[in-house]
């Protein structure tokens, strides 16, 4: 090799495309094998992650499974969630009511203040949080508390035109299509962007969507079985 | 020495109300630079005044520019014109006796209050448990050098002389009775405090010193003055036991704090709640206690005052945490005057057991630090939050989805429900459901149903309803239903996410 290449080399000034390979620590499974593949592992742990959507399409579905994963003694967080939660399904998906907290803060400070502690506490596990906006300074706190705490940060926030360059672990958006989720990466630290998958809305919803029953679909309840 | 022999030991607190101000200055020296000119300046002759207008107490300041104890304010002012005079309190001084000799009852079983600012101690019965005089002596000394008043003291097998030499500084802690009565018979007889008239008889019979009085005969002395020399010798050579009311421990905590000047923003209030939490942390220590639940009162100007209520489900004992708990509490308080007074008092507190962690905590947990547990987060959640906007989700036992969910205190445990779960519920209600207009119904696609959920016939409105998942123009999942009364309007029960 180059003398001039091996002593950049040594004092590490340059990037392999090799070194992609571990872009997370640790994984964990999102259940879905295909997005797994998508993400190279799963869901990268004790961070944060985005996750960018009109509501309402399956999000909560994608990391179902992780939260499920991460038992039952540590508490589960919901801060400013759109609206109120269901008792049962919190129960469906095994998870004791009292070790559930919802906290509402109406102040973005507050809400924000709430994330960092909950994370680093050591006490939670899963925090979901719904805002609408995050600088870059807000961001970097909230990773250092997760990694701190060991815990987990969903942000959950509409979709916005124009991206702002943030330093998220991962930031996914989500739009649903007629046949299923489509799930964008916006930004997957050591990773490749700008790749696409679609997840058959069958996988996400397999309690109520049945495959043979997709062919019929109708708009109207049919109304003769009204007596 | 001999078991049966009493000691005592007398502390003498000279100036307890201006030592109290030099060390409120300290506590909030850091607070306190941009505004100087609303307080005392305690670099400068400062003076307490007694209710007759005599001095009774001085700073350095105030010695240095020539002013003695006992002086009268026109020749004080005469001598230094700029001195400052603070009114004398008794019984916040009486307070702080109080205070001093809840903190010595931890090393010392009787202590009695003394009328003079002076504290009573019974040496004897605690030589045995400290192995010896000096060691105890320690001990205490320990604890009055953090205290930070300035003291003296004597020993002696009475009460009455060992406060008769404290009293002129004697400050010997001796327990060789030949010594003690060598300087108690060189105290002369005006310290001696004896009833006036008796030492100016004395006095006019040519005896200068307490020995003197001690050669003469006791019944001579008795006959020629009578009931109260008996008294007063009694006392002194301790044939008669001394009448002491020994102090008791506090039953409840209530202490209250004067400000030195008046506090216009909360922050400021850190600095001196600290000290009442130190107080409180103290008092929870010996009676191994944690506090839930706190009262802060605010006095403010014009007898105003503001309340808070500091809560922690865990239940705390160090000064550290409640002072967390204050400060979020702090924040959000919007003072209406300023504040010249805090009081604090402990509202419910309860035993202390050990708080047990978990070692192996399965596969996630492990290894995993804690910075607050579950409770102490709650606690510091509330604070900041308010109470009620934080709880915990619980079901209910009904049949409609937005009466069975419901909302519980926060992590408290909830009564299981029999029954099987349903298996479509959504994670999101929405409270009260949203009619659909004609064209959204018509954008809809149904994928589910219909689940048919009635109501109970003995509740008021009893309703039939056939529940739905469909999903509207946008691609979002909703929970709907309808009403059988009225089978053409479909309403939103929830979102699927």
């Amino acid at each position: 090799m180059n003398a001039l290449l091996q002593q950049l080399q040594n004092r590490q000034l340059i990037w392999q495309a090799s070194q992609t390979e571990a872009p997370y620590e640790h994984c964990q499974s999102t259940g879905f094998s295909a997005l797994d593949q998508l993400l190279g592992g799963g869901w990268p742990q004790h961070n944060v992650i985005e996750l960018q959507s009109h509501g309402a399409c399956a999000e909560l579905q994608l990391i179902q499974k992780a939260l499920a994963g991460s038992g039952s003694e540590l508490l589960q967080i919901w801060i400013n969630p759109p609206a109120n939660l269901c008792a049962e399904y919190l129960l469906q998906q095994k998870r004791p009511l009292h070790q559930v907290l919802q906290l509402n803060a109406p102040r973005t400070a507050d809400a924000l203040w709430a994330a960092e502690l909950c994370l680093k506490s050591g006490s939670c596990m899963d925090v979901l949080l719904w805002q609408n906006n995050l600088n870059l300074t807000q961001l970097k706190r909230l990773q250092l508390a997760a990694a701190q705490g060991q815990s987990q940060l969903y942000f959950f926030r509409p979709a916005v035109a124009e991206q702002q360059l943030l330093p998220w672990a991962l930031s996914l958006q989500l739009t649903p299509a007629t046949t299923g989720l489509q799930i964008r990466i916006l930004k997957r630290k050591g990773g490749w962007q700008q790749q696409e998958l679609v997840l058959p809305w069958a996988e996400l919803y397999p309690h109520f969507i049945k495959p043979e029953l997709q062919q019929k679909q109708y708009s109207k309840p049919p109304l003769s079985r009204v007596s | 020495m001999s078991a049966q022999m009493e000691f005592w030991l007398y502390l003498y607190f000279p100036q307890l109300q201006l030592d109290k101000l030099l060390l409120l200055q300290n506590t909030t020296a850091a607070l306190s630079t941009q505004d100087k000119s609303h307080h005392l300046d305690l670099t400068a002759p400062l003076a307490i005044v007694g209710a007759d207008h005599q001095l009774l107490q001085l700073n350095s300041a105030a010695r240095q520019a020539g002013l003695t104890l006992g002086m009268g304010l026109a020749s004080a002012a005469s001598l230094c014109h700029q001195l400052q005079l603070v009114p004398h309190q008794a019984e916040q001084e009486q307070q702080q006796l109080q205070q001093l000799a809840q903190l010595l009852y931890q090393y010392c079983a009787d202590i009695a209050l003394q009328a003079d600012s002076g504290l009573v101690l019974k040496l004897s019965p605690m030589l045995a448990l400290y192995g010896g005089a000096i060691q105890f002596w320690q001990q205490i000394q320990q604890v009055l050098q953090q205290a930070g008043y300035q003291y003296h003291f004597a020993t002696a097998q009475q009460p009455l002389v060992a406060r008769l030499l404290a009293q002129q500084h004697w400050d010997q802690f001796l327990l060789q009775s030949d010594k003690i009565q060598q300087q108690l018979k060189a105290l002369p007889l005006q310290h001696a405090q004896l009833p006036d008239k008796l030492q100016e008889q004395l006095q006019r019979l040519g005896l200068a010193q307490l020995g003197d009085v001690l050669k003469i005969p006791q019944a001579e002395l008795v006959r020629r003055f009578g009931v109260e020399m008996l008294q007063y010798l009694q006392q002194l050579t301790g044939t008669k036991p001394a009448l002491l009311l020994f102090i008791q421990p506090a039953e409840h905590f209530e202490q209250q704090l004067e400000l030195l000047y008046e506090m216009e923003r909360s922050d400021q209030l850190l600095g001196p709640l600290q000290h009442l939490f130190g107080l409180l942390q103290l008092y929870l220590q010996q009676r191994d206690q944690l506090a839930y639940q706190l009262e802060l009162c605010l006095l403010q100007r014009q007898d105003q005052q503001q309340q808070l209520q500091l809560h922690s489900a865990q239940g705390e004992y160090q000064s550290k945490d409640w002072l967390k708990i204050s400060e979020l509490q702090l924040e959000r308080l919007k003072l209406k005057k300023p504040v010249i007074q805090l009081k604090l008092i402990l509202r419910r507190n309860g035993p202390r057991y050990a708080q047990y962690k978990t070692l192996f905590a399965g596969h996630l947990g492990a290894g995993k630090a804690q910075l607050y547990s579950a409770l102490q987060l709650l606690s510091l959640l509330q604070a900041r939050l308010g109470k009620e906007q934080v709880k915990s989700p619980c079901l209910l036992n009904d049949l409609l989805p937005e009466q069975a969910s419901s909302y519980a205190g926060a992590l408290e445990p909830q009564a299981a429900i029999a029954g099987t779960l349903a298996a479509v519920r959504p994670a999101f209600l929405v409270d009260p459901p949203l009619a659909l207009d004609a064209e959204q119904q018509q954008q809809l696609q149904l994928h589910y149903g219909p689940e048919r959920l009635s109501s109970g016939w003995w509740q008021q409105q009893s309703q039939h309803r056939d529940y739905y998942v469909g999903q509207n123009a946008q691609g979002q999942w909703l929970w709907l239903y309808r009403n059988l009364q009225q089978p053409e309007q479909l309403y939103v029960q929830g979102y699927f996410s």
